[in-house]
């Protein structure tokens, strides 16, 4: 288990990476905020909160060192999720007042949850299993980000659906509008894995060692390094696949 | 939000020439917009010409509107004098913006 872990999660790290600086190098070109938002998103996750969560759970290093990981992973955490319910803001409801609001309470609850995983219990990174006290600030990052993926999968889809009404009239890409699709795959899926997190926590499973948990972090980066790769860098024969099924 | 320009030149038509209330002309096109997948703020010229040609007949059909090939052509011939304004981000043209497509 331990080895598909490192895998999965090395795995999601490069593909994470490669495409969340492709989508910041697109935003200095574009000067656009969803692509800065989103690239931020996707290369603060994959390249930094990702190795940093596995740096922590070596067990050589010393606490100090891992205490050090665990507030980089933390910060990175919330830069990413923060970018996301942005973005989805940004993007599908930059005129309603509700979603705005939204944003500003889940990065706020976002911000508590970091604050208190790092701060209740100083020398958790060293202890051989998660502390109690952490659990309930665990819980609440856990339902934040669930929270930010059902809403941009929910978004995406309702997209991808007028596309498809689009496509049928004879107007729209059918790139794009698998694109929406492919956002919604990952936002939903995501978000029913988040929930299984969020069980596992509230049962007080060590989420480094029983392998529900592990197996959830497996699934979740190796569906968001494909779902990625296919949406922001598929190569082209995936592209003249979509395109043929378009057509049919 | 506001409608496009491609979306008020229709509208201001179907007041006009058919004859219907402001509010009646606007639900059948928002209804021929959502039937296409499209959002009246942001509709563009062309796209709004595809709507005409292929969905708003029939809705002006329900609403008993009389010689609606006619209205349809009078339509499409105030759309041929109106340009899209630039400048508005929707969703598809972001995640068009996203892919690869866009950088090659």
């Amino acid at each position: 288990m331990a080895l598909l872990v490192l895998v999965s999660v090395l795995t999601c790290t490069l593909v994470g990476s490669a495409i969340g600086a492709r989508l910041l190098t697109l935003a200095r070109q574009t000067r656009q905020l969803p692509e800065l938002l989103i690239g931020t998103g996707v290369f603060v996750y994959s390249g930094v909160a990702l190795p940093s969560l596995l740096m922590m759970g070596l067990p050589s290093l010393s606490v100090p060192v891992t205490r050090f990981f665990q507030l980089l992973q933390q910060g990175a955490n919330f830069t990413a999720l923060s970018a996301i319910l942005l973005f989805t803001w940004r993007v599908f409801r930059p005129d309603a007042g509700w979603a705005r609001a939204l944003v500003v309470v889940g990065i706020a609850v976002a911000a508590v949850a970091s604050w208190g995983t790092v701060s209740v219990a100083p020398d958790a990174p060293g202890a051989s299993a998660m502390p109690a006290a952490v659990r309930p600030y665990v819980s609440l990052m856990v339902v934040v980000w669930g929270v930010a993926f059902l809403w941009t999968g929910t978004e995406s889809l309702r997209f991808h659906a007028k596309m498809r009404r689009r496509l049928a009239l004879g107007a729209g890409d059918p790139l794009v509008c698998n694109r929406f699709l492919l956002w919604a795959i990952w936002g939903l899926a995501c978000g029913a894995l988040d929930l299984a997190n969020l069980g596992y926590n509230l049962a007080g499973f060590d989420f480094s060692r029983h392998p529900a948990p592990l197996l959830t972090i497996c699934v979740s980066c190796l569906l968001s390094s494909a779902v990625w790769y296919l949406a922001f860098l598929a190569p082209e024969s995936y592209e003249l696949l979509v395109l043929r099924r378009a057509r049919t | 939000m506001a409608s496009s320009a491609a979306c008020d030149a229709a509208q201001q038509v179907l007041e006009t020439s058919a004859g219907m209330e402001k509010w009646a002309a606007r639900g059948a096109i928002q209804l021929a917009l959502m039937d296409g997948g499209f959002d009246s703020g942001s509709v563009t010229v062309s796209e709004m010409e595809l709507v005409v040609d292929k969905l708003l007949g029939r809705q002006l059909e329900t609403q008993k509107v009389a010689d609606v090939p006619a209205v349809c052509a009078r339509i499409r011939a105030a759309l041929g004098g109106v340009g899209d304004a630039p400048g508005t981000d929707t969703p598809d043209r972001i995640f068009q913006r996203l892919g690869k497509n866009r950088t090659r």
